[in-house]
C-alpha cells in the first residue's frame, strides 16, 4: 500500500472513531479529499456538541445576544475580543464586538456586519470559520470559532525557526485560504505570523478575518490597520490593495518561518538560512518579487509551485541521496539532575539517567512527582547514560489513542542515542529544538519510555503499526513514576496495557531494559 | 439474559397491535432524534422545547401509521425517520423565514437568524454539499453513515440495529464513508 493510502486509511479511521485528526500528518497533494475529510469531521464533532454539552462555570461577564461573554482576552484597534459560549453551538467561541470609537474612525458597522456575513459563508479548513454577525445592545460583533492553539509567531519566539519542509506545509495550508477568501471576491488584509494559528491536531488556520473586507471597504477603512513589514511595494507606495497582496505577505511570512527574520534588502533567504532547500528558497524568493509580474499569478499557482518543492523532497528522499544535513549536537543543557530517575543494572553495570522536564523561558523545569501540565506546555526527555542506549517513548490519551513519540522517521535524532553525552528528547528539526507539546487539556494521559542497552526488535515491529506523531504532537501532563521492574508498572491506558503485555517477553529483561510509566493529569482551563 | 429486541422485531410487533413494543420503540428513538433536532433547527424558528414537541409529535405521527411503513432491512426505520424529520423541519424553517419577510426585517439578519445550529457551525453550502453526497449512497451505505456520523451510535448498537456483526459493520461503514469523501470531493 501506498503512503498516500495508508494516511487515508489512517485519516478516515480516526474520523470513525472519533479520535482527533493529525491534520499536520496528512500529506497535502489531495486536498479534496482533505476538504471533503475536514467536512465529515465538522459533522461529526457539530452532531456530538450540540444538545450535549453544558455551558462552562466561567463567571458570565455579559450576555451579548446569543452569546454568554466570559473573557476578555484583547484589544485592537477597533474593536475587544473576547471568549464566549454559544449555546446554540454548544462551543466556545471568539467574539469581536466593534467599539464605539471605531464608528468614528470610519468604520462603518454595516459594512463591518456585511463583511461578517461573507466571510461567514466561507468554509474551507484553513479558513477561521466565521458563524455570525448581528448587533446586540447597539454593538456590532462577529463571531468565529475558539482554536486551542498557539500563533505562529509565538512558536518562532520559542523554538526557533521551522524546519524548510514544516515551513512549506504552512504555505501550502495558506494558500488553500487564502485561494477561498479571493474565491469569494474577498481580500484577507493582514496576513502575517499572529494570524496564523496551529491548532491541537496540526491545523493550520488563517485567522484574524476581522481585518479582511472587499477591496473597496478593505482600502477606505483598514489599510492603516495592515502590518508595514508585510506590505508589498506597490501597497506601501499607497496602490489599492488587492488579493495579489495576500500573496506577497505570506511571502514575507514564510520567509520569517524559515530564517526567524523579515525579508531584507541585499540579503538573500539562501545567505540568512544556508540549509534551505534551494527550491523552497526560490520559491518563497519568487513570492517577494518587487515586480508583481514576476510573483505568483493566485493562490493556486503558490500553493502548487510549494507543493512541487515538497514532490521534489520526496522524491530525493526515496531514491536515498540527500539527507538534511544533522544540526544535531548535543543538547547541552546545564540542568541539575539530582531527583531524576537514576537506575544501575547491577547485573551489567549498565546505567542511565531520565528527568522529563518542561521548557521554560529560563530553560527548563524539572516535572515534579504528580504535578500538572498545562495547554501549551512543552515538553522533553533528558537522557544519560554510560552506553548507547535505544529508547522508546509512546503516550496513550484518555480516548485510548496511542501515538509514538520517539523514535520518529522524520527526526533527525535516532535510536542509538550516544554514551556519556546528554541527550534530549525528541531531539532537533533544522535549527529548532523540538519538543513535544501539550495541546489538550481536562484529561488524563499516560506516558510510557522504553530504555534498553540493545534494539528492541519485537517492540519496533509493533511500534510500527501505531500512529506516529509529528514533531510538536501532542503530548500532555505528568505525574509519578511508578517502577523499574515491568511487573510493578502499572497503566490504564487500554493500548498501552496490550503492548505491555504483547511484549513482555522482550521488556521483561531487566538486565538491559528499563520501563517507566508516567501518568498524567492535565486540568481544564478555567 | 433476555435476547436483545431489534428494531425489526420491535416494528412487527408494533404492526400487529402490541402497545408495548410501540412504547418501546419510542423510548428508543426519542433522545436520540431529539439530540439530533437540535442542531437542524434555526434559533428564530422555536426553542429547544418547541423542537423536542415536534420531535415527539413526528415519532408518535409515525408510530402511528406503522402499518403502512414497509420495513426495508437494515436500518431504515431511524433513516426513515430522519427524513421525514429533516422535511418537517425544512418547512418549519420555510415557514418562518416567509414571516420573517412580511415584518420586512433586514435581509441579512434573516439570513442569519435561520441558520441552524448545523449550518452555522459547518456552513450552509458545506451543509448541502454533504446532504447531496449523502443522497447520492445507496441506502445501506447511507444509513450506516447516518448512524456513525450523526447520531453517534457504537459499532456493536449500529450491529445490533442492522442484524450484522460490529466487525462487518465497520467493515462497511469504513467503506460507504470513503465513497462519501469521494463524493464530496467531485463535488467540491
Amino acid at each position: 500500500m501506498s503512503g498516500a493510502q495508508d494516511t487515508r486509511d489512517d485519516l478516515v479511521e480516526r474520523l470513525l472513531d472519533g479520535r482527533p485528526i493529525d491534520w499536520s500528518n496528512a500529506t497535502s497533494s489531495d486536498a479534496a479529499l482533505l476538504d471533503a475529510l475536514h467536512t465529515l469531521e465538522q459533522v461529526r464533532t457539530a452532531y456530538q456538541r450540540i444538545g450535549a454539552t453544558s455551558a462552562p462555570r466561567a463567571p458570565v461577564l455579559f450576555q451579548w445576544g446569543p452569546l454568554a461573554v466570559h473573557e476578555k482576552i484583547g484589544s485592537g484597534a477597533s474593536a475587544d475580543v473576547y471568549k464566549a459560549w454559544d449555546a446554540g453551538l454548544a462551543t466556545p467561541v471568539a467574539l469581536k464586538l466593534l467599539r464605539p470609537e471605531a464608528a468614528a474612525a470610519g468604520l462603518r458597522s454595516d459594512e463591518f456586519l456585511r463583511e461578517g456575513r461573507l466571510l461567514a459563508r466561507i468554509s474551507q479548513r484553513n479558513v477561521l470559520r466565521v458563524y455570525g454577525a448581528a448587533v446586540h445592545d447597539g454593538r456590532p460583533g462577529l463571531w468565529n470559532e475558539w482554536i486551542e492553539g498557539r500563533a505562529l509567531d509565538a512558536i518562532v519566539e520559542a523554538d526557533g525557526p521551522f524546519a524548510g519542509a514544516e515551513a512549506v506545509h504552512v504555505g501550502i495550508e495558506l494558500c488553500a485560504a487564502l485561494a477561498a477568501i479571493h474565491a469569494a471576491g474577498l481580500v484577507h488584509g493582514d496576513v502575517k505570523a499572529s494570524n496564523v494559528l496551529r491548532e491541537r491536531g496540526g491545523r493550520i488556520v488563517l485567522a484574524d478575518l476581522g481585518a479582511a473586507g472587499a477591496p473597496d471597504t478593505l482600502n477606505a477603512s483598514l489599510r492603516t490597520q495592515a502590518t508595514p513589514t508585510y506590505l508589498s511595494p506597490q501597497s506601501r507606495d499607497g496602490a489599492p490593495r488587492a488579493a495579489a497582496d495576500d500573496l506577497y505577505a505570506l511571502g514575507v511570512l514564510l520567509h520569517f518561518l524559515s530564517t526567524g527574520v523579515y525579508p531584507q534588502n541585499g540579503r538573500s533567504l539562501r545567505e540568512l538560512k544556508p540549509t534551505i532547500d534551494a527550491r523552497v528558497a526560490a520559491t518563497i524568493t519568487r513570492a517577494l518579487s518587487p515586480d508583481p509580474r514576476h510573483r505568483y499569478a493566485n493562490a493556486h499557482a503558490f500553493g502548487d509551485a510549494l507543493l512541487a518543492t515538497q514532490r521534489d523532497a520526496r522524491t530525493v528522499s526515496k531514491r536515498g541521496g540527500h539527507r538534511a544535513p544533522l544540526a544535531l549536537a548535543a543538547i547541552l543543557l546545564a540542568a541539575v539532575l539530582a531527583g531524576g530517575a537514576w537506575w544501575t543494572s547491577r547485573a551489567t553495570g549498565w546505567q542511565q539517567q531520565v528527568e522529563l522536564s518542561r521548557r521554560t523561558d529560563a530553560g527548563s523545569e524539572r516535572l515534579s512527582d504528580g504535578g500538572e501540565l498545562r495547554l501549551g506546555d512543552r515538553i522533553g526527555l533528558l537522557l544519560s547514560s554510560n552506553r548507547q542506549t535505544w529508547a522508546y517513548v509512546l503516550n496513550e490519551d484518555e480516548a485510548g489513542t496511542l501515538h509514538v513519540l520517539f523514535p520518529l522517521a522524520s527526526l533527525a535524532q535516532a535510536n542509538p542515542l550516544p554514551a556519556q553525552v546528554e541527550t534530549r528528547l525528541p531531539g532537533q528539526q533544522g535549527d529548532r529544538a523540538l519538543s513535544w507539546e501539550v495541546s489538550s487539556s481536562g484529561g488524563r494521559e499516560e506516558f510510557l519510555v522504553i530504555l534498553a542497552d540493545r534494539p528492541l526488535h519485537a517492540l519496533e515491529r509493533r511500534l510500527a503499526g501505531y500512529a506516529a506523531a509529528t514533531p510538536e504532537a501532542p503530548q500532555r501532563g505528568v505525574g509519578r513514576i511508578s517502577g523499574e521492574a515491568l511487573a510493578n508498572v502499572r497503566v490504564q491506558g487500554r493500548q498501552l496495557n496490550a503492548l505491555l503485555s504483547e511484549s513482555s517477553a522482550e521488556l521483561a529483561d531487566t538486565r538491559h531494559v528499563r520501563v517507566l510509566a508516567y501518568h498524567f493529569d492535565t486540568p481544564a482551563p478555567r | 439474559m433476555q435476547p436483545e429486541e431489534t428494531t425489526a422485531l420491535l416494528l412487527d410487533r408494533a404492526r400487529g397491535g402490541d402497545e408495548g413494543a410501540r412504547d418501546r420503540l419510542a423510548a428508543r428513538y426519542l433522545p436520540m432524534l431529539r439530540r439530533w433536532a437540535h442542531g437542524r433547527l434555526p434559533p428564530s424558528t422555536r426553542d429547544l422545547t418547541d423542537t423536542d414537541d415536534l420531535v415527539q409529535v413526528t415519532l408518535f405521527r409515525v408510530l402511528k401509521q406503522i402499518g403502512r411503513f414497509e420495513y426495508g432491512g437494515a436500518g431504515s426505520f431511524l433513516a426513515y425517520l430522519r427524513s421525514t424529520l429533516l422535511n418537517l423541519l425544512r418547512n418549519e424553517i420555510r415557514r418562518v423565514a416567509r414571516r420573517g419577510e412580511s415584518l420586512e426585517l433586514d435581509e441579512a439578519l434573516v439570513e442569519d437568524e435561520t441558520a441552524s445550529p448545523l449550518e452555522q457551525a459547518i456552513g450552509r453550502e458545506r451543509l448541502e454539499r454533504y446532504e447531496a453526497a449523502l443522497e447520492a449512497l445507496p441506502a445501506r451505505a447511507r444509513e450506516l453513515v447516518i448512524m456513525r456520523l450523526e447520531f453517534d451510535m457504537t459499532y456493536d448498537d449500529i450491529a445490533s440495529e442492522v442484524q450484522s456483526t460490529p466487525d462487518a459493520v465497520r467493515m462497511a461503514i469504513r467503506r460507504a464513508v470513503e465513497a462519501l469523501t469521494h463524493a464530496l470531493g467531485e463535488r467540491a
